[in-house]
């Protein structure tokens, strides 16, 4: 068997190279009418400039890209006669091309951003906020939520070609039932074990508050469990479903 | 260069498309791939270039088996499917995509090629008729220059001077690195052009030899009543039939003509062709 080397970067940027070649009409249409609306939205209501505004700007915009990214990546790899899967570079390789080119559609949104406040800026000679809460103050909580949304939009658009937006609201809807369902599991055996202590207890004292004061009731420690861990158990299912996506990939390319 | 041994491959279970197929494709040889519509041409193809994964045998291609589809075993074909995808861009724009994926890309075989298709480069390829994307298409195929060269039904939509100049192209790209696989059911079309023929029938080989060993073994020519010939047809020049070569002459082979033997005379054809194997069985 013949040595080979399945990884290269020069490959890599040359998928890259390729996807530009052939999108690059389509991609500058569209980049310049994002800019134009939300120069026009941002400038429009300037007058009620809030954070919350701008945070919802970028939230919607940043909606936008992902889909946006999303429906490219799901097209190209579900066209049956399409050359994204048969270029000679092997499965790792278009991957890691499709995952760099959603960090780079994550940095058109940015540039976006700070050029539509650069211009409203100018138009208005006013100061701009750089950078939306979302983003300048993010946790480690929120960029792996956004994150796991992301991932699980793209393993939707690899996954279905058909009504893919459809089935990935459906997801995130199983995704809200399941939460509700286990908020409500812990809520009502806290409720319960409470309820047997307050029972058990005559003196009507219970050990709901610490020496500090802080609650501590089961249900807050499970809070405060599921909040702590709450993040790597996303980053873990977000990094589950890049490895489904790559997966998928590798099947689509044997059809 | 190309090792099949016992493929066997089915789309659905109970439905094979392709039964105990072996092989060998040497280098420096043209083949024609020919057989019936959905006799598993196409699949052979996909199964060659690693896009299938047959269900038993083993392949190797290059020395790579094609089904982990490594990069660098991807370097070294090109496929050229039935129906093409080609992008929205100008046809230089296109070449330039896929130039530098492929190490032995040849600039000079591509200029060939475009001034003997005479394929506009300026052009975009979505404004471009059937015929002239699938001269893109063969253009960069021809291109890339790689050792082997896979191409469904090639001359489907050409013209009949892009015909002949295909067939050209192909004869002048050949050298003894490179190996070439037709796959069609227009048999004309590579008449004079291939040097081997693969024909698949009931989804198995049943034949796989070199042009000139069926013309030193087979004769094609006209027949009459005192003739008994293995097969033989109607055509305007009147009857024409293929019967074993007893004279030792080399006979030109005409293709339709051993397409339609191979397969209604299948078992005297493969005496004559390979006795050994018939002997085998």
């Amino acid at each position: 068997m013949t040595a080979t080397n399945q990884f290269s970067l020069r490959r890599i940027s040359l998928i890259l190279r390729a996807d530009w070649l052939e999108n690059r009409r389509t991609w500058l249409y569209t980049a310049a009418a994002l800019l134009i609306g939300w120069v026009l939205l941002q400038w429009g209501s300037f007058g009620i400039y809030s954070s919350s505004k701008v945070d919802n700007l970028f939230g919607l915009f940043g909606l936008i890209m992902l889909i946006n990214y999303c429906r490219h990546v799901g097209r190209k790899l579900h066209r049956t006669k399409g050359n994204f899967l048969a270029l000679p570079a092997s499965n790792v390789e278009k991957y890691a091309a499709i995952i760099l080119e959603g960090a780079l559609f994550y940095l058109a949104l940015l540039l976006f951003y700070g050029l539509a406040h650069l211009i409203v800026g100018l138009l208005l000679q006013a100061w701009v906020r750089p950078l939306p809460t979302v983003v300048g103050g993010a946790t480690f909580g929120s960029v792996v939520t956004a994150l796991f949304f992301s991932v699980l939009m793209l393993l939707s658009y690899v996954s279905f070609p058909k009504r893919p937006l459809l089935i990935y609201v459906g997801a995130i809807g199983i995704y809200t039932i399941i939460n509700v369902c286990i908020m409500l599991h812990i809520g009502w055996e806290s409720f319960s074990i409470s309820f047997v202590t307050i029972n058990s207890n005559p003196t009507g004292v219970t050990d709901s508050h610490d020496l500090a004061g802080i609650n501590s009731t089961l249900f807050d420690a499970a809070n405060r469990i599921m909040d702590a861990s709450f993040a790597y158990v996303l980053a873990a299912a977000t990094l589950a479903l890049m490895y489904i996506i790559y997966i998928k990939v590798k099947e689509l390319e044997h059809r | 260069m190309v090792n099949l041994n016992n493929i066997n491959f089915a789309y659905r279970r109970n439905k094979a498309v392709l039964c105990n197929i072996s092989l060998t494709l040497s280098q420096g040889t043209i083949y024609g791939l020919l057989g019936k519509n959905g006799e598993g041409k196409t699949t052979l193809l996909r199964i060659l270039c690693g896009l299938l994964k047959p269900v038993t045998g083993e392949c190797l291609s290059l020395g790579f088996t094609p089904f982990e589809r490594q990069a660098d075993f991807l370097q070294q074909i090109f496929l050229l499917p039935e129906e093409i995808y080609l992008p929205d861009v100008k046809a230089r724009d296109y070449f330039d995509m896929y130039r530098p994926f492929y190490p032995s890309f040849s600039d000079e075989i591509l200029r060939t090629c475009i001034e003997s298709f005479d394929v506009e480069t300026s052009a975009p390829l979505k404004s471009m008729s059937l015929g002239q994307k699938k001269k893109a298409a063969i253009s960069l195929a021809m291109a890339a220059n790689t050792p082997l060269l896979l191409m469904d039904e090639p001359t489907n939509g050409l013209d009949i001077p892009s015909k002949s100049a295909f067939r050209n192209l192909v004869a002048s790209v050949m050298t003894d690195s490179r190996t070439v696989v037709i796959s069609t059911h227009q048999v004309r079309d590579l008449e004079s052009l291939i040097d081997a023929v693969v024909i698949l029938d009931n989804h198995a080989l049943i034949l796989n030899n070199p042009l000139n060993e069926i013309g030193d073994k087979l004769i094609f020519r006209p027949v009459d009543e005192t003739d008994a010939p293995l097969y033989s047809e109607p055509t305007p020049l009147g009857t024409m039939g293929v019967m074993a070569n007893t004279t030792g002459e080399p006979s030109p082979v005409y293709l339709e003509l051993l397409f339609n033997a191979a397969i209604r005379s299948k078992a005297q054809i493969q005496n004559i062709l390979n006795p050994q194997n018939t002997l085998n069985k």
